[in-house]
């Protein structure tokens, strides 16, 4: 267990360190890594313009697994969703199925323009699915005044980051394309979500609950 | 424990990790001289301005050989420039200056710009004027297609006409013996073909049409799946014929005729045309009326010289019959080809493939005349055994014979032009020929990819043309073209198409200046996140 808790975490690190030093020159997600089975509030960057245009729209695929998606509005762009069917039904929270799920936010007709050396984010919130390791892509795209800067590329086979060979198989895919998707790694999370599902060595681990010493001091 | 190391380890790499910078990767904003420039005199430097500051990893600048010139290896930089001096002026000609650099973000990029010093860079009006390189290599491959579709119709005719005709006993064996040595002429013809159109493929030299690169470009073209089909149908023609009267194969004649006519459908622009279907027909119905007149000629002028005159007239009314319906059939046929070629009248006076197709109508409305006097005059004057019957109507045939070779050199000199269907009629009125042509297949998608004139001293056009499984046209969202010449390190050479009708997207590329086997890749977006690439090597000559 120790073994596998290490291997993960310098796995996890390692990864965050080579795409830091090698800089988010295509979009991005702000959350490189997030804690499996939590509804996460995520940013997707545009790292910059359309290359010397005007981006005047942007729109992010949600990969499977991933529902309940909302967007964060935002009063400099038109927001809008594409839904799908998801057949068969997953089960959502409450007991009830999900069998409808967003499957792309589109962000288009912006207030002012986003130039060409400057960055851009685009909010949304969405439960990711309870699986550590796994790593989502986000296929982007961003649509220019002339053309398209799409950064939708996915590698062949699925990544996982318990993989001992996880990182150098990333750095490779990273390096063998100027256009790759933007993506989260997921990380088994210390604790659950929320405070009903905790346990009472999640509480103190969290240090929400006083001890009984302190009380009696006071 | 393990639990507060492995966060102690994940909140620290997150520290380190925090905020990835928004670096670009690096875009040329322009160039020194600009892209497509005609220079009067050779510039002094080549200057690449980037909207940041790049690492070089080379910029080079070649001639039209793919040789390097300028000072290979010395280049600086100057804050976002990236520059190399020319000591030595350049002598007249086009180049392309070509650099690979680093990014902020260590991605590196490539990119290549066309310049001219001295000349003029050739333009699309130019293509159009020349109508595509030649060599010397297009004599040799008309003579022998003139031979080729002469000696094949001549041999499935004469099959035809044993199997359809009472042919007099005294006139068959000279007739076996004509086919015969048709079928072996027309096997030749198919072989000498990928040769010679090898090697005018390649525009090579005299000696191009032994070398392994003529004949593999003819294998790689439709000629091949022509020769297959054709060189197998022409042998059991061979055969069927060697065997002689006594041995006649009614099975063994259809079928050799049936192939060899069969070999003309997996070629050309009118067998290939949609709705292939019928227009596949159409040119097999065509094909096999023709082949029953010509071989035809040589029977019925034997039998007028050797027969009696009343058998001959037998012969002659029984023909008759025949040609009534073969005539019709080949007329139709013949305009429906026409009318799906040359897409309206307008076109017959206007085109060169209008002009050569009017010219073949004219021969063959005279040869109808021909064939009306022998149906209405001379075959009547047989059956009541007029003398001079045979003779005059020998003399007749023979001024069949010589339309008939008049239309087939029409019919071999609309090959080597385009018909105004494939012509796409771009802002310079460029034909679409192809130079080049491939159909590469990714998952259930094809790509037909065509290149003209594949050549160095033009501009390239390109269409690609999307299908899915079922033949539907399919409407990419977004498709670029990246060439690359790998033995000349020349990368980065791309451009977006622009869609011309659903599914047929078009380029045109100034930089394909040197000639060698150029890489290109296709990125297709079926929509806005499925992405196909397609792959092809494209020989620039």
């Amino acid at each position: 267990m120790f073994k596998s808790a290490l291997l993960t975490t310098v796995a996890l690190g390692a990864a965050a360190l080579m795409t830091a030093t090698a800089a988010s020159a295509h979009n991005y997600m702000t959350e490189l890594r997030a804690p499996a089975g939590y509804m996460t509030d995520l940013e997707a960057r545009a790292a910059h313009g359309c290359l010397a245009e005007d981006i005047k729209e942007v729109r992010i695929k949600i990969p499977e697994g991933v529902y309940r998606v909302t967007p964060i509005n935002t009063r400099e762009w038109e927001v809008e969703v594409e839904m799908r069917e998801v057949k068969p039904p997953v089960p959502g929270d409450g007991g009830r199925p999900i069998t409808r799920t967003v499957d792309t936010i589109i962000w288009k007709n912006p207030t002012a323009v986003t130039p060409y050396n400057r960055a851009e984010g685009f909010k949304f919130r969405a439960k990711l699915p309870n699986e550590p390791g796994k790593v989502i892509f986000w296929q982007m795209v961003n649509i220019c005044a002339e053309g398209r800067d799409p950064y939708t590329d996915l590698p062949e086979t699925a990544f996982d980051a318990k993989d001992p060979n996880f990182g150098k198989k990333f750095e490779e895919f990273m390096g063998s394309t100027a256009h790759p998707a933007p993506y989260t790694v997921l990380y088994k999370p210390a604790m659950p979500q929320y405070p009903w599902e905790w346990s009472q060595d999640d509480i103190e681990l969290s240090g929400t609950a006083p001890t009984e010493q302190t009380a009696e001091a006071k | 424990m393990i639990r507060i190391l492995s966060t102690l380890v994940i909140a620290l790499t997150l520290s380190l990790s925090f905020g990835g910078a928004a670096w670009s990767h690096a875009v040329l904003l322009s160039s020194t001289p600009a892209a497509e420039a005609s220079l009067d005199v050779s510039p002094k430097e080549i200057i690449f301005n980037f909207n940041e500051n790049v690492g070089p990893i080379f910029i080079k600048v070649l001639d039209r050989t793919g040789k390097e010139v300028g000072n290979p290896g010395e280049w600086q930089t100057d804050g976002n420039d990236v520059l190399m001096s020319l000591n030595d002026e350049l002598p007249n000609g086009t180049y392309i200056a070509t650099y690979r650099v680093i990014s902020a973000d260590t991605h590196p990029v490539g990119g290549s710009v066309v310049f001219a010093v001295g000349e003029p860079i050739a333009s699309m009006d130019d293509v159009a004027a020349a109508g595509g390189e030649t060599s010397g290599w297009v004599i040799p491959v008309v003579i022998n297609r003139f031979f080729q579709y002469g000696a094949m119709l001549l041999a499935a005719g004469s099959a035809l006409f044993i199997v359809g005709m009472s042919v007099p006993a005294s006139v068959q064996p000279s007739v076996y013996k004509i086919g015969r040595t048709a079928a072996i002429v027309a096997a030749v013809t198919y072989v000498l073909a990928l040769g010679f159109g090898g090697a005018e493929m390649m525009l090579g030299g005299v000696g191009a049409i032994f070398s392994a690169d003529a004949w593999s470009q003819a294998l790689g073209s439709t000629l091949a799946p022509s020769a297959l089909i054709g060189v197998p149908g022409l042998l059991i023609l061979i055969f069927a014929f060697g065997k002689g009267p006594e041995g006649k194969s009614t099975a063994m004649l259809l079928a050799g005729s049936a192939i060899a006519v069969a070999s003309f459908l997996v070629t050309g622009h009118a067998a290939t045309a949609p709705p292939v279907w019928l227009l596949a027909t159409m040119v097999a119905v065509h094909l096999f009326c023709a082949a029953f007149w010509i071989g035809a000629l040589y029977p019925l002028a034997k039998t007028a010289q050797v027969a009696d005159v009343k058998e001959a007239g037998a012969v002659m009314t029984q023909f008759s019959k025949r040609a009534v319906w073969t005539v019709a059939a080949l007329y139709v046929s013949g305009a429906v080809i026409a009318w799906n070629q040359v897409e309206g009248p307008a076109n017959m006076l206007s085109t060169d493939y209008g002009l050569r197709l009017t010219a073949k109508l004219a021969v063959f409305f005279m040869l109808l005349g021909l064939a009306a006097v022998n149906k209405m005059v001379l075959t009547p004057a047989l059956e009541k055994a007029d003398g001079a019957a045979p003779a005059k109507l020998r003399r007749m045939i023979k001024f069949e014979y010589a339309a008939m070779v008049l239309i087939i050199g029409a019919a071999v000199s609309l090959t080597m032009v385009t018909p105004p269907r494939a012509t796409m009629d771009m802002e310079g009125g460029m034909a679409m020929g192809g130079g080049f042509q491939a159909t590469v297949v990714k998952g259930k998608y094809t790509a037909d990819v065509s290149v003209d004139p594949a050549g160095t001293t033009a501009s390239n056009m390109v269409m690609i043309e999307f299908k899915d499984d079922a033949g539907n046209p399919v409407e990419m969202v977004d498709v670029t073209i990246s060439w690359s010449l790998p033995t000349a390190g020349l990368e980065g050479i791309e451009g977006r198409g622009e869609m011309v009708m659903p599914g047929m997207y078009h380029f045109t590329f100034d930089q394909l200046i040197i000639p060698g086997e150029w890489d290109a890749r296709i990125d297709a977006f079926v929509d806005d996140f499925d992405k196909q690439i397609f792959r092809t090597t494209v020989p620039i000559k």
